[in-house]
């Protein structure tokens, strides 16, 4: 399946996944903040 | 629904759109401006998105283990609330040294993985930082989840000299060091160095943001659990 990656495929995915992981992380830490608005509305 | 957090402070969006911006200047420098490599060609650029975080993990690991030490020895909550933080960002900077590391290792060595010295302790890292969150979701008890939780840490941060030197010490398909820091010197090219650098400031001041938006966080859940454990105390003395 890979043999017919090129050197600027597996440049872009690499990049691409940094990209992934901060907005991953980031998105996860703005569902925390909402997750915690609700509890903290319902005490 | 209301705002579970303070205001946010004007520096702290600054500290992100700068990190934010680094990180873009980062892959710019790192994918138009850094030669190619003699030997590896494009992969080179591979590079510098593979080091940066991983150089970060360690670096988080040793906010995390330090913070972890900081409550073993004041039983302060808040350290613990930054060893969580900085864990959680160990977590995310070691795993993407892993699948950036096979990103890297298929094109340039044929294979995505080898169990090699270099590349066992990097996923024993990985996985006991994994741990961590395993063990903090098994305790109930704050302090002793925090305790336990360091004493992990610990040896996690123990690890990280082995791991460094690894690559020097053992037979491993990982190249050996090109910025070392026991000595030897720097066999890179000087725009490349200064590429690879660039990336890992970068990706510390990405660390950087991240923990203490995941400390803000943490310190408002933490007086949640404290205003719940001592309602729940309350709770038992009408009962009796």
């Amino acid at each position: 399946m890979f043999d017919g990656w090129n050197a600027w495929t597996w440049v872009t995915v690499a990049w691409i996944e940094l990209v992934l992981a901060y907005g991953g992380y980031l998105i996860y830490l703005r569902w925390r903040a909402a997750r915690l608005g609700r509890e903290e509305d319902e005490r | 629904m209301t705002s579970p957090l303070p205001r946010r402070p004007t520096w702290l969006n600054v500290l992100g759109v700068v990190a934010l911006v680094a990180l873009a200047i980062g892959a710019w420098l790192g994918l138009r401006v850094s030669p190619p490599d003699v030997n590896q060609g494009d992969l080179i650029r591979v590079m510098y998105a593979h080091v940066s975080v991983a150089w970060v993990s360690f670096l988080a690991v040793g906010v995390a283990a330090f913070a972890g030490i900081a409550f073993l020895w004041t039983g302060k909550r808040r350290f613990d609330v930054v060893s969580l933080a900085a864990s959680e960002a160990a977590l995310l900077f070691g795993a993407l040294t892993i699948i950036g590391g096979m990103t890297y290792s298929k094109p340039t060595l044929n294979t995505f993985w080898t169990w090699d010295a270099k590349l066992t302790l990097t996923a024993l890292m990985v996985a006991l930082l994994a741990g961590v969150f395993i063990v903090r979701g098994l305790i109930e008890e704050p302090v002793r989840r925090g305790r336990v939780s360091a004493v992990i840490l610990i040896v996690v941060l123990a690890s990280l000299p082995l791991n460094y030197l690894a690559a020097e010490w053992f037979r491993t398909l990982h190249p050996a060091k090109s910025i070392d820091l026991t000595g030897g010197g720097v066999t890179m090219d000087a725009t490349m160095l200064e590429v690879l650098l660039f990336n890992v400031g970068a990706a510390a001041l990405m660390f950087t943001w991240l923990l203490i938006e995941r400390v803000r966080l943490g310190l408002r859940e933490a007086e949640l659990e404290d205003r719940r454990g001592r309602g729940g105390e309350q709770a038992e003395v009408v009962r009796v």
